[in-house]
């Protein structure tokens, strides 16, 4: 009946309800007080960024960026009146001259996007302001931060102050020395500095005091970051690094978080195993196929830079989906990770691909040695010869390891397209024929489907491709012919547990019809 | 020992009450997902319509030209409704589709395959020509392929008999490699030879009631845009429409 936007359809629905689950939660929070003025010190991005593996020097950064629409859209939503962010501090110009282009770059590049959005009129309730000794950036950097700060000067909402070439010193020996130009200026007063004089010159004179500091990463310091101004301050340290930063860190101090998220992780799990036993009452697909499909889009739509950024992500996506098909009780599992085809494109990215498929091989291999992944077989189907020699070999090794396990079969599909399939087992089947003497020589369907690469799994009941594309794209297309093939629209770092769910319940409505099919063969 | 038997009872009970209330919920979950789909289906029938009436802009023009050939797979229910097969290759010609290829997996349509020519004017059936085969009274019509699963597996290991041949021809068939006699070209060339086309379909638009190729020759389906229309009792003009011109806005990569 219906193609893939009611997956679309579903998303939106699902999004739609965490939106009304979340302005409930803070409809219960604003019961209480609420801080007038949150300040965030942004610690971690550095950090995630090796922790994931990202490689460009900025990546972390960009990663970070996205927690700050995040955490701006429920400070708007809680209605605070003022945040503080620290973007860039007077030290941070002490690294790396390389990095500190990096992040002046794009610092630029989203005070650009924040433009654009403010003149098509996006950011009526959000008033931006950038504070701290800004002749130290460049000047493109600081004509269209000063453009920003025009551009929503007139707005009424939340104001979010961006701290920028600052640091508490400065910023003291600055406003200091302004009051006392101010006061020789002003031949009137008497030449005596007050404590009002000095804070009327200084960057954080245009909001009250935090009444609330976050510094996430796990740090326990200021690192010289308002502390003139937060005497009165909560200041409240969270592990999660920032670009980790969500909603329920925004709630409690440190151990009530850490305990209240692995509560949270822990009801997450027992609510996904209850939708798979329920969802287990009818009939699972015996063999599952993956066409991966729109790692690169979604690279360029996240503005990932390395040529693997994609299919990083992508990997972990790989991880979700083996773990929910071993819970669901799935026997066999396909994917299809790199085709003849993909040679064709540029050999860099064909070599970075290769590359990323060697280095997760041998991490799943630790994995295999250190006794995590009994429940695991893991084969490698297609024509391997295409491989390097690296490649083949440490294939063949995660192979040996994983051949006595019992559990989950995830058949890895590298090197392969139907075509090259069948003429490679018609080949395989002739010369078989040849060297075996007796039988006679002529060929059946089951010698050729005997030599195909996927002769060891059956063959799928359900295909789903992601990257919301019609096609089979040269796989399985010998195999599939009873399979329902299913597309979904989410690109493959995108596909979550309720698109496999909603793939399912698509194939349990059909199964009946399917078994009827066969049975007629 | 008497004491465990009332609690084996009663566990078993429970059991079986928590096992009636999954079911009770998977049930209640698929209901939610039929409602879902027929609401769904009444949204696609008024924007079908829409399309029909000419309402909808964007359709009223569709670049057929980027639809060179194009497949119908037909489940075997729906298949024997030869007056709605009729009706759809009237449709398809006034679209102006040139080339159709007809698949059932029972080969009933080729039964009807006389029937079927006469009551669609302007229709001819394709015969494993050339690349290029613009006769002047072929511009108007549409030609017609009728395919069955027996042009599926069956003409593929024929296709690999004829290989097979060849490569007994060659002079020590256990150690050559082969590589004169197996590849994608020979098997294309060895196809023709049994009888089979081997044109690609650019789309392939399915009727029945689920998103299968029921068989489609897999050597042919590569690169395939496949469209699930529904069922073919009733097949809609604008529903058919959307999936052509959807069709023609689509880019290929080729894995590139």
């Amino acid at each position: 009946m219906n193609t893939r936007e009611e997956v679309g359809e579903f998303s939106k629905l699902y999004n739609g309800f965490m939106t009304v689950m979340r302005r409930f939660i803070f409809k219960v929070l604003c019961v209480g007080p609420i801080p007038n003025h949150i300040s965030f010190i942004m610690d971690g991005n550095r950090r995630f960024a090796k922790k994931h593996n990202l490689q460009d020097l900025d990546a972390g950064h960009r990663a970070g960026f996205v927690s700050v629409t995040h955490v701006l859209q429920y400070c708007q939503e809680i209605e605070v009146p003022y945040v503080t962010l620290y973007a860039f501090g007077h030290d941070n110009f002490r690294r790396e001259p390389e990095e500190v282009k990096c992040v002046m770059d794009l610092m630029l590049e989203k005070i650009e996007l924040t433009i654009d959005q403010a003149i098509s009129g996006n950011l009526n309730k959000l008033k931006v302001i950038f504070i701290g000794d800004l002749n130290m950036l460049n000047e493109r950097l600081k004509a269209a931060a000063q453009r920003l700060m025009e551009v929503t000067e007139e707005n009424k909402g939340l104001m979010v102050v961006v701290c920028v070439a600052y640091s508490t010193s400065h910023e003291i020996v600055h406003a200091i020395r302004e009051s006392c130009v101010r006061k020789c200026g002003d031949g009137d007063s008497p030449q005596v500095l007050e404590v009002s004089d000095i804070e009327e010159c200084m960057y954080t004179s245009i909001v009250p005091d935090p009444a609330l500091v976050i510094r996430t990463g796990g740090r326990d310091r200021l690192s010289n970051f308002m502390t003139w101004q937060t005497s009165r301050s909560l200041l409240h340290t969270t592990a999660a690094l920032w670009p980790e930063l969500g909603l329920w860190h925004l709630m409690n101090t440190r151990e009530q978080v850490g305990e209240f998220s692995k509560l949270f992780n822990a009801f997450m799990t027992v609510m996904r195993r209850f939708i798979f036993k329920v969802l287990c009452v009818g009939p699972i697909p015996n063999h599952i196929s993956f066409i991966m499909d729109g790692n690169r889009r979604f690279a360029k739509k996240h503005n990932l830079q390395g040529l693997d950024a994609g299919h990083r992500a992508g990997f972990v996506s790989v991880t979700y989906v083996l773990q929910y098909c071993q819970e669901i009780g799935v026997p066999y599992v396909t994917l299809y990770a790199f085709g003849i085809d993909n040679f064709k494109r540029e050999p860099e990215e064909v070599k970075c691909m290769m590359d990323l498929m060697l280095e997760k091989i041998e991490l799943t291999i630790d994995q295999a040695i250190s006794g995590n992944l009994k429940d695991l077989k893991v084969i490698f189907a297609g024509d391997l010869n295409l491989l390097n020699e690296r490649l083949k070999v440490a294939a063949q090794r995660l192979m040996e390891l994983t051949e006595e396990n019992r559990g989950l079969v995830a058949v890895v599909i590298v090197a392969y397209s139907t075509s090259h399939e069948i003429v490679q087992a018609i080949r395989e089947s002739c010369v078989r024929k040849c060297v075996d003497g007796d039988s006679p020589l002529v060929l059946e369907m089951s010698d050729v489907e005997e030599c195909m690469y996927t002769s060891i799994v059956p063959d799928p009941d359900l295909v789903i491709r992601s990257g919301g594309i019609d096609r089979l794209s040269n796989f399985m297309t010998w195999q599939s012919s009873r399979s329902l093939l299913h597309t979904t629209a989410a690109l493959w770092p995108e596909l979550g547990l309720w698109h496999l769910v909603w793939a399912i319940l698509k194939f349990q409505r059909m199964h009946d019809y399917l078994q009827k099919k066969q049975k007629l063969d | 020992m008497d004491s465990n038997e009332p609690m084996l009872l009663l566990s078993s009970r429970i059991g079986q009450i928590g096992d009636l209330g999954l079911d009770l919920l998977w049930r209640f979950l698929h209901i939610v997902v039929s409602l879902f789909h027929i609401v769904s289906g009444i949204f696609e029938a008024i924007q079908s319509y829409a399309i029909s009436l000419g309402l909808i802009q964007k359709y009223s023009s569709v670049d057929i030209e980027k639809l060179r050939c194009l497949a119908v797979v037909l489940d075997i229910e729906v298949a024997r409704d030869v007056a709605k097969v009729v009706e759809l290759l009237q449709w398809l010609k006034t679209i102006g589709v040139k080339q159709v290829g007809l698949f059932d997996s029972q080969g009933l349509l080729k039964k009807s395959k006389d029937m079927i020519l006469e009551m669609v004017p302007g229709s001819t059936l394709l015969q494993e020509t050339g690349e290029k085969d613009i006769s002047p009274d072929r511009k108007e019509g549409i030609a017609i392929e009728f395919i069955s699963s027996s042009d599926n597996k069956e003409a593929v290991v024929k296709a690999a008999n004829i290989l097979l041949k060849r490569h007994l021809k060659t002079s020590h068939p256990e150690k050559d490699e082969g590589n004169n006699v197996f590849t994608e070209s020979h098997l294309n060339e060895a196809l023709r030879v049994v009888g089979e086309n081997v044109h690609v379909p650019d789309l392939m638009l399915v009727y029945g009631p689920v998103r299968s190729h029921l068989g489609f020759p897999a050597w042919r389906l590569r690169y395939t845009e496949i469209v699930h229309m529904g069922s073919l009792k009733y097949m809609r003009y604008g529903s058919l429409l959307k999936a052509i011109h959807k069709f023609t806005g689509v880019r290929q990569n080729y894995g590139v």
